[in-house]
């Protein structure tokens, strides 16, 4: 209610000193999409709250989003076919404008790998280090369960063998030499990823991330 | 430099800060084998690097990547709160990783994409006058920003050496300033100002800032060609337009995201035409160019574990906050890089040490920085660099800038506060406010 009457106040020209302007300043509250990594025409959630008068830009353009004006709070469900950026831009009367976007990613089948990263300074990420190895756990999140693993390989550059878990399967991957191991499960979820410290390292000195790269395919697609 | 040789040598100090840019940002591309492939310094020379990963919501690695000089849909966060997870420190590790900068623009700016603009290092041709500064004089690649934080308290940082705050307030706490020293020292000194000056929002300088200390940023060129060697300033503070200032008397050019840094490129370049204008006078000047902080860009260098402490004020850091781009110039400043470990108050540190006593220290905040192993810029120069040859600045100046600014997409504490400085200026000096700068009488105005 404060925040109205000091917008109202502004348009009956009242001076308002620049420190109550962020009450009347567009701000966008949350704005989401789920999932955000795709197979080509799977539905996507877009969801958005503001403070303000919304638009949302697709670019390329899609019929599941009007380029007009919104409710301030809403949502609407798109099923792109290509990578899609979704710019929302919010007004107000007075104070300043705001943007924000979101990018959904489709899948190409195998052409490109999702690089996967686990920081050590994460603590979401469970990391530890200790007897020898670093581990730490990379949560793959936005990704539809249609989305699935081709292969897994490390990093390029990165000499170490990396122990992998992940969808109830556990398998090592050596450098230059993708698994296939797996083939087939969706690439959303928890990966664990253990690598032994070389001669050369302690707890200190290693690496701050530990990296798989992933290669995905769609679920229909699976032979 | 020994304080003798300074004393000798050096007449006069000028002084740029800039605002929120990192080092990898603007000049990492020096690294690249693409753009020059520079092993003397600490870039990118490859986007590539496991550890330059920052890993955003999903889960995936963001690389770093090279992009061009354009203005930003916002601003980027770099409140203390947030640059603590850009610096994202390992208790694995007990060590910076400086891979948490996705994550923090992601959470601040509900924003997931592919090429976030944290990540995004310049090519070298969007930074054409940075470019040929770096070409010709002393690149600073271990230069940080003082504390890992926004903007006002750097500044507090690099213009008193200490600083009552710990982030962005509306208005400047009363400190002493390098202005107060300077004139206890009886060294001369002035503001060119293209904006509203910054310390204007500090009420107790606004008498001063009415002076003539402070002085037009076009006044610049005039008062280079009239006035007598002896009444010109020893130290020199060239300020920019503000973006975050609500009252323009130039296009905005302080290079502050959302704005591009093309308007800041070309004020550079005039700055150092102008100063390098007189042969004489430039072979006696040292001209430092640096930033307040990173504002919230990528850069992979871990900061110095530099700690300050402000017990009264409840203001501590454990480190200091990333490098920025900073350059010093002048016919000391032999080409290269220098690997001195400085900071914003390497200035005040070279200041005392030209315009002090023998052995006097800028103040106990700036000794204690110093005993913390940041030098002064004096680290940085050479009497035998002899380095007398203009770089040229042509293609910044060739440039035309849009007039209108990027219109500002968060209203911020800062923007608060210039327009409250802006405000008390006009309502306690109108006359001499309104002479001194036009341009507050029209804002004053349009505000009712």
């Amino acid at each position: 209610m404060k925040q109205k009457l000091n917008c109202l106040a502004s348009l009956f020209s009242i001076v308002i000193p620049m420190s109550l302007l962020p009450a009347c300043t567009a701000q966008i509250k949350s704005f989401s999409v789920v999932p955000r990594h795709i197979c080509r025409g799977e539905r996507v959630e877009v969801q958005w709250d503001v403070l303000g008068s919304p638009s949302i830009e697709a670019t390329p353009p899609n019929g599941g989003i009007t380029n007009g004006p919104l409710a301030s709070e809403g949502h609407a469900t798109i099923t792109p076919t290509t990578t899609t950026q979704l710019r929302l831009h919010v007004v107000r009367l007075i104070g300043s404008s705001t943007t924000s976007t979101q990018e959904v990613q489709v899948v190409t089948d195998g052409q490109e790998s999702e690089v996967m990263t686990a920081s050590l300074s994460d603590t979401k990420a469970s990391p530890g280090c200790g007897d020898g190895k670093v581990w730490a756990t990379i949560h793959a999140e936005r990704f539809a369960r249609n989305v699935r693993v081709a292969t897994v390989a490390s990093h390029p550059g990165d000499s170490r063998i990396y122990e992998v878990m992940h969808s109830g399967v556990s398998a090592k991957v050596a450098p230059d030499k993708p698994s296939t191991a797996f083939a087939g499960t969706p690439i959303v979820g928890d990966w664990a990823l253990t690598v032994p410290l070389t001669a050369d390292q302690t707890c200190e000195t290693i690496p701050h991330n530990l990296v798989i790269d992933v290669t995905t395919q769609c679920a229909e697609e699976l032979p | 430099m020994t304080p003798d040789e300074l004393r000798k040598s050096v007449d006069t100090i000028a002084v740029i800060i800039l605002e929120n840019r990192s080092f990898d940002h603007v000049l990492g591309h020096l690294s690249s084998p693409e753009f020059g492939a520079r092993k003397d310094l600490q870039g990118i020379a490859n986007v590539d690097e496991q550890d330059y990963l920052n890993p955003n919501t999903d889960g995936e690695g963001v690389a770093p990547f090279w992009t061009d000089d354009h203005p930003l849909d916002s601003d980027l966060p770099h409140d203390p709160d947030a640059v603590a997870r850009q610096l994202a420190y390992s208790e694995v590790t007990h060590s910076y990783a400086m891979n948490g900068f996705v994550k923090a623009f992601e959470d601040e700016f509900h924003t997931s994409v592919s090429k976030p603009p944290v990540m995004g290092l310049l090519r070298p041709d969007s930074v054409p006058t940075t470019g040929a500064l770096a070409a010709r004089y002393t690149v600073c690649d271990n230069w940080f920003a003082c504390i890992p934080t926004s903007t006002a308290p750097n500044r507090l940082m690099s213009m008193c050496g200490f600083t009552n705050h710990r982030d962005t307030g509306i208005l400047l706490p009363d400190q002493t300033t390098v202005y107060d020293w300077l004139l206890e020292h009886s060294v001369r000194w002035r503001v060119y100002a293209a904006g509203l000056p910054f310390f204007a929002l500090m009420p107790r300088l606004a008498p001063l800032v009415l002076t003539s200390h402070f002085r037009k940023f076009e006044d610049l060129h005039s008062d280079l060609a009239n006035d007598h060697p002896d009444d010109w300033p020893q130290v020199l503070f060239i300020e920019p337009d503000y973006y975050d200032c609500p009252v323009h008397f130039h296009p905005p050019c302080d290079n502050h995201a959302p704005l591009s840094m093309a308007p800041g490129e070309r004020f550079l370049a005039e700055v150092y035409s102008a100063l390098s204008s007189d042969a004489k006078r430039w072979s006696r000047t040292v001209l430092i160019v640096t930033y307040d902080e990173h504002g919230g860009f990528f850069d992979h260098v871990p900061p110095l574990r530099v700690k300050y402490r402000n017990d009264r004020c409840g203001v501590a850091f454990d480190s200091t906050g990333p490098r920025v781009p900073a350059i010093v110039a002048g016919a000391f400043a032999a080409p290269g890089v220098s690997k001195e470990l400085l900071d914003n108050t390497s200035i005040l540190q070279l200041i005392a040490e030209r315009f002090g006593n023998p052995g006097e220290a800028y103040s106990s905040e700036v000794a204690g920085r110093m005993h913390q192993n940041i030098k002064s810029v004096s680290s940085v120069l050479s009497i035998g660099a002899e380095n007398t040859e203009l770089c040229d600045v042509a293609t910044a100046l060739r440039r035309l800038i849009g007039a209108a600014p990027p219109f500002p997409t968060t209203t911020n504490n800062l923007r608060a506060g210039f327009d409250q400085a802006a405000r008390n200026f006009a309502a306690k000096h109108q006359a001499e406010a309104f002479a001194k700068f036009p341009q507050l009488r029209d804002y004053v105005k349009a505000q009712r």
